[in-house]
C-alpha cells in the first residue's frame, strides 16, 4: 500500500521530452556566455565549436602551469607563437616556458592544394579569452613565430579592444597590464587570425593586491589573473551582484578530494571584502545561498601570492610524515599573560633563524587562527615546522603538534595539569576541546560546553556504546556531569530534526565527534 | 539526429573515459523528470535545462568526475536562474495543457504549491527511489538540508493530494 501522494507522484514516470533533446544537445552549451566589453562580432558563419575551444584553452592553461609559471618564472624569457598548416584550417599555439595553449581562432580562408576551391569561417560571438586565462609573463617579452604560418599583421589592445600606442613590434608591451593580441597568420593554402591574451607584470610584487569580481553577466569575470595579499588576507570588489547572495572560492577543479576547502562570505554593503584565503591557486564565483559554487563551473581562476610575507601557514610543512609530537593539555600559565608571551614560555628548542609568529594573516582574523584559540606556528627558511594552539580559560590551553626532525618541543616543567573539567566548544566544523585528558571528579565527569554553531544536543558516551546519551544547550552554555568510568569517551554536538529525534551518531557523522581520554578519580 | 550526439559523444569518450552516450540514452528522460518537477510543470525550461547540462557536460568532457551528479546540479542550476529570471510563478503554458489531460493536472498543481527544492528532493526520493545521500550529491546540498526538504514537500503533499492508503499496483 502507498499513500494517495505517492499514487499521484508516480504518474510523473510517464513524463518525457517532446523536444528533440539529442539535436539541441548536439548543438553544444548555449546558455551563459559571458558578454566582455571586447566582444567582437564579425558577421557571417557561426561557429559554436569555437565556445568549447576556448574553454579547453582556459583549462588548459590554468590546470597545467604551476605557481613559478603562474609569476613568469619561465627559464625562456619569451612567447613562442607557432603558426601550423592542418588539413582543414590553419591552427596556432602559444608556448611560455613548458606552457602550450591553444590560441582561438577568430577565422580563416583555407584552399586545398592544387585546386581553386577555398573553405572560408568567419565566428560570430568571439570573444578575447576571458582575463582570467591570460598567460602571465613580464614586460617587454619577445614573441618568437615558428611553424610554416607568417605574421601578415597583427593588433595589441587592451581588454576593451583599445589599441595600445605604440605597439608595432610582436613584443608584450613595456608596462604592466592586460593586453590582447589579434595576428593574422598567412599560409601557403590561405591565412587566419587568431587571438591570444597576455598579464604583463615584473613578477608577484607588482600584482594588484585587489580582485575585482564582476558578476553582472550571470558568471563571475575578474580584472587580472593574480593577486597579491593584503597584511589582513585577500581584498576582493565585487560589482553587479543584484541576484547573487554570495562570492565563493573554491579549490581548483581537479585538486585532490580533501584538499578543496571552500571559503563563502556574504556580499558586504560597500562591496568589499577581506578574506582569509590563503596563497595558492583557486576558483572564485558568484553564488546564492541555495546553489554553492562548483570549480570549473561558471568559476574564474586566480592565483594568490604573498610576496610580502603577510601569511604564515599553520600546516606543518612535514605533514603527513610522523610527528615528533602531538599534544593537548593544559598549562599552569594565567591568562592574564600575553598570548605571544606564553607561546614563547612553552616552546623550546628553537634553532637560530626560528621565528614565532601567528598563523595565517598579521592582521586578521577567523578561522586563520585556528577553531579553538591564537594559533602560533615556528617558520624554519620559511616552512612551518612546529604549531601551538593556545585556547584561554583561567589558564591557557595548548594544543601542540610539530615536525619529527624539527627539535622543537613543548615545555613541560611545571606548566602542564591535567584539567577536571572538560571545557568543549560546538562550533561549525564539530566540537572542540581544551584537553585531550581529562580528569573523573567524585561525582563524574564534569562539562562546561558552549554552542557557538546550531547544536541542539551534546552526546558523551563511551567509546563502543550505542545507545546515545544526550543533553540538551537550553543556554548558550551547558555545565553538567556525566555518568561515565575511566576510559575513551567520545563527545559530540549534534542537531536533532524536526521531530526531536537524532538522526545518527559517530558512524553516521564522525565529524560531529571527537575522543577524549577520561582518567579516574585522583 | 541522435547520431549527431553518439558522434559527438563518442570523440569525448574516446579522450575522457565518460560514456556520454550511454549516459545520454540510459538517464536523459530522468534527468527531464525531475527538471520537469522542479520547474512544476514548465516543459520547456525542463527540456532546455536539462539538454543545456548534457551538453555542458559533453563539453567539460574528463574534467567531470562523476557526471550524473555534476549534470543533475547543472540543470538545477540551470532551471533556477531561468526561474529567478522570470520572476513569477510558474505558470500554465500551452504544452502543458497535453500533461493536463494526460492527467498530470492534479500533481503539476500540487508541485506548484512546494518550493523548487522541495519538488526535486520529493521526486528523486519517491519517484525515482534515491537514497538521502544520492539525493544531497545529485542536489548538491547537504543531507539534513535534503532531510527537512523531504519532510516538508511530504507533508505538504500529503495535505494537498491525501494521505490516504491505496493499491500500490
Amino acid at each position: 500500500m502507498i499513500e494517495r501522494w505517492q499514487e499521484e507522484l508516480r504518474k510523473l514516470r510517464e513524463v518525457r521530452p517532446t523536444a528533440d533533446l539529442d539535436a539541441r544537445i548536439a548543438e553544444g552549451p548555449h546558455a551563459d556566455m559571458p558578454t566582455p566589453a571586447g566582444r567582437r562580432v564579425v558577421a557571417a558563419v557561426t561557429a559554436f565549436a569555437l565556445f568549447a575551444a576556448a574553454g579547453a584553452f582556459a583549462f588548459s592553461v590554468l590546470r597545467d602551469r604551476s605557481e613559478s609559471d603562474v609569476l613568469g618564472g619561465a627559464d625562456e624569457p619569451r612567447l613562442v607563437l607557432t603558426l601550423v598548416s592542418t588539413d582543414l584550417a590553419p591552427r596556432a599555439t602559444l608556448r611560455y616556458g613548458d606552457q602550450t595553449v591553444d590560441v582561438v581562432t577568430e577565422g580563416y580562408e583555407w584552399c586545398e592544394v592544387d585546386s581553386d576551391q577555398c573553405t572560408s569561417m568567419i565566428s560570430d560571438f568571439v570573444f578575447y579569452p576571458p582575463v582570467s586565462e591570460f598567460i602571465v609573463v613580464p614586460p617587454g617579452t619577445p614573441i618568437e613565430v615558428t611553424g610554416d604560418g607568417a605574421v601578415g599583421d597583427f593588433r595589441v589592445t587592451d581588454p576593451d579592444d583599445k589599441r595600445v600606442p605604440g605597439a608595432t613590434e610582436l613584443v608584450v608591451p613595456e608596462m604592466h597590464g592586460l593586453f590582447a593580441f589579434q595576428v593574422t597568420g598567412e599560409f601557403e593554402r590561405g591565412q587566419g587570425t587568431f587571438f591570444f591574451g597576455v598579464q604583463s607584470l615584473d613578477g608577484p610584487a607588482s600584482a594588484p593586491d585587489v580582485l575585482t569580481v564582476d558578476c553582472s553577466a550571470g558568471t563571475a569575470r575578474t580584472d587580472t589573473s593574480i593577486v597579491r595579499t593584503q597584511a589582513d588576507g585577500m581584498h576582493i570588489v565585487a560589482t553587479g551582484t543584484d541576484g547573487w547572495d554570495t562570492l565563493q572560492i573554491v579549490a581548483p577543479a581537479g585538486a585532490p578530494a580533501g584538499e578543496t576547502p571552500r571559503i563563502g562570505f556574504g556580499l558586504p554593503a560597500d562591496g568589499s571584502v577581506a578574506a582569509p584565503v590563503y596563497p595558492g591557486r583557486w576558483e572564485i564565483g558568484c553564488a546564492t545561498s541555495d546553489r554553492p559554487v562548483e570549480a570549473g563551473d561558471a568559476t574564474v581562476a586566480f592565483a594568490l601570492v604573498d610576496p610580502d610575507d603577510h601569511w604564515a601557514s599553520m600546516e606543518l610543512t612535514c605533514f603527513p610524515n610522523p610527528l615528533a609530537e602531538a599534544i593537548t593539555t593544559t598549562t599552569t600559565i594565567p591568562s592574564s599573560v600575553a598570548h605571544a608571551d606564553a607561546a614563547t614560555q612553552l616552546l623550546s628548542g628553537l634553532g637560530e633563524g626560528d621565528r614565532i609568529r601567528e598563523a595565517g594573516y598579521e592582521g586578521g582574523y577567523g578561522t586563520q587562527r585556528g577553531r579553538a584559540g591564537f594559533t602560533y606556528v615556528v617558520e624554519r627558511e620559511g616552512m612551518t615546522v612546529a604549531r601551538l594552539v593556545l585556547s584561554s580559560l583561567e589558564t591557557y590551553g595548548a594544543d601542540f603538534s610539530a615536525c619529527a626532525d624539527s627539535g622543537i618541543a613543548l615545555v613541560t616543567d611545571g606548566v602542564l595539569g591535567v584539567p577536571d573539567v572538560l571545557v568543549l566548544r560546538c562550533e561549525g566544523l564539530g566540537p572542540a576541546v581544551d584537553a585531550s585528558t581529562v580528569r573523573l571528579q567524585p561525582d563524574g565527569f564534569h562539562i562546561e560546553a558552549s554552542n557557538i554553531a546550531d547544536a541542539t544536543v551534546v552526546d558523551v558516551r563511551p567509546l563502543g556504546s550505542e545507545t546515545p546519551n544526550l543533553t540538551p544547550f537550553l543556554s548558550v552554555t551547558e555545565r553538567f556531569v556525566v555518568d561515565v568510568g575511566p576510559g575513551t569517551v567520545l563527545i559530540g554536538c549534534l542537531v536533532q530534526d524536526e521531530e526531536g529525534n537524532l538522526v545518527g551518531g559517530p558512524d553516521e557523522f564522525p565529524l560531529a565527534y571527537l575522543d577524549v581520554e577520561v582518567l579516574p578519580v585522583e | 539526429m541522435r547520431a549527431a550526439v553518439e558522434e559527438r559523444t563518442a570523440d569525448q569518450a574516446r579522450s575522457s573515459g565518460h560514456d556520454f552516450g550511454r549516459l545520454f540514452r540510459d538517464e536523459q528522460d530522468a534527468v527531464f523528470r525531475v527538471l520537469y518537477a522542479f520547474t512544476a510543470g514548465r516543459r520547456d525550461l525542463a527540456e532546455e535545462a536539462t539538454a543545456e547540462a548534457f551538453a555542458r557536460a559533453i563539453a567539460q568532457g574528463d574534467r567531470i568526475r562523476d557526471p550524473l551528479p555534476w549534470i543533475y546540479r547543472t540543470a538545477f542550476r540551470i532551471a533556477q536562474r531561468e526561474l529567478k529570471r522570470e520572476r513569477r510563478p510558474p505558470t500554465e503554458d500551452v504544452r502543458a495543457r497535453g500533461d493536463a489531460a494526460a492527467g498530470l493536472g492534479h500533481i503539476v498543481d500540487a508541485l506548484r504549491q512546494l518550493s523548487p527544492n522541495q519538488r526535486a528532493a520529493v521526486v528523486l526520493r519517491y519517484e525515482a527511489d534515491l537514497p538521502v545521500a544520492e539525493i544531497a550529491r545529485r542536489m548538491g546540498i547537504g543531507t539534513a538540508t535534503v532531510r527537512v526538504h523531504l519532510h516538508r514537500g511530504r507533508n505538504r503533499l500529503r495535505e494537498l493530494l491525501g494521505a490516504e492508503e491505496v493499491d500500490d499496483d
